[in-house]
């Protein structure tokens, strides 16, 4: 992520050497940490991203389902999702079993842990700062692409040591004289600035990214059932290119939603995309439609867009 | 740009900082990249950074 990152600035330098080294390098590493990949999950018949890149997942502490280092390939460089905002190839392994690890993972807390927790860490097993930034690898996949928000509605109802402040790990929710549910311990630190920052940022791309081409991508990582009759989401004051400042809402109606963007210099399409488009677009009312990816694609300019569902998202 | 802070990254894109070797440039610190794959068939070596090895 960071070669991605770092062709990027090379580019806007106008730095053709560096450009070119980094393209390079970036596509070495990802061959070889394909290759490697590959190779660990031949060799053991894995069906998922293990937490070591040479080793099965029994054969570290990720043995522990509640042991949330089971998703780290999913959150830390978060390279299957920013890479592809900086255009950069993202191929093998990394995200083609995105969708596999979490069904894993989540396959094995069930009936240990409630839903949309990823566990802890020693001895504070229940949850953690990280548990809404381990749902990044979602927007880059098919099937868990609101995972990161699903998370952090978890960490905002069940994990909270303090107002907006979580702990590093944090053991399950113990009587206090505190109103709602808080954790009886934690380790690490309250509040957790890392954590936090990786919530806010998979909250964020949820709802708005811009790719490094200005593409904007909206609302990627909505929950089906934040679309609720007359509920409005939306954000302001998010930055895009040169300083400028865009705004959005997303309003649903009984069988429709309709995006509206206000503010100036947009660089690029405008790529609508709830994830309750997939396969569900019955109409839009300006734009085109991409039903595989549940994508309307709208031109720079556009202002306004009405979706309407071919069944009631859920 | 995103945040208009063009000036800044060609300011420090090939050139350390006043420190030196611990403010390095921006081509200096991703070329530690590279330099950091020490691990098996090229990827980056482990380390023992934050918590555990990784």
């Amino acid at each position: 992520m960071g070669l991605a990152a770092y062709r990027y600035l090379a580019q806007q330098v106008g730095d053709a050497g560096e450009v070119q080294w980094a393209t390079t390098e970036y596509n070495v590493l990802l061959a070889a940490t394909n290759r490697v990949l590959t190779s660990t999950i031949d060799r053991y018949h894995l069906s998922y991203l293990p937490c070591s890149m040479v080793q099965p997942n029994t054969a570290n502490r990720c043995k522990n389902p509640d042991d949330a280092n089971w998703a780290a390939p999913l959150l830390f460089g978060r390279w299957a999702w920013d890479a592809q905002l900086f255009g950069a190839p993202v191929n093998g392994p990394g995200i083609q079993l995105i969708n596999a690890t979490y069904a894993y993972g989540f396959g094995r807390l069930k009936g240990k842990l409630p839903p949309n927790t990823f566990g802890g860490y020693p001895s504070d097993f229940y949850s953690t700062a990280y548990n809404a930034g381990y749902g990044s690898g979602g927007l880059a996949s098919t099937r868990y692409r609101d995972q990161g928000i699903l998370g952090y509605e978890f960490m905002i109802t069940n994990s909270q040591s303090g107002p907006y402040s979580w702990w590093e790990s944090a053991s399950a929710p113990a009587p206090s004289p505190w109103i709602g549910r808080h954790p009886a311990a934690g380790q690490g630190s309250s509040p957790h600035a890392w954590g936090m920052a990786n919530a806010n940022k998979v909250l964020l791309d949820s709802l708005f990214a811009q790719e490094s081409n200005g593409d904007l991508i909206v609302g990627r990582g909505v929950p089906g059932n934040w679309l609720v009759p007359r509920r409005v989401i939306s954000v302001t004051n998010f930055p895009t290119t040169d300083g400028k400042r865009l705004a959005a809402t997303i309003s649903s109606g009984s069988h429709s939603v309709t995006l509206k963007l206000s503010g100036s210099h947009r660089t690029g399409s405008v790529l609508f995309q709830l994830p309750s488009f997939v396969n569900n677009i019955a109409a839009a009312s300006s734009g085109s439609i991409i039903q595989a990816t549940g994508t309307v694609r709208l031109a720079a300019d556009a202002h306004t867009v009405t979706v309407r569902f071919r069944h009631t998202p859920s | 740009m995103k945040t208009g802070d063009l000036a800044f990254v060609k300011a420090h894109f090939s050139t350390p900082g006043a420190a030196g070797a611990t403010e390095p440039s921006i081509e200096q610190t991703a070329h530690a990249i590279a330099a950091d794959r020490t691990g098996p068939d090229g990827i980056v070596g482990v380390t023992n950074d934050i918590d555990s090895d990784g």
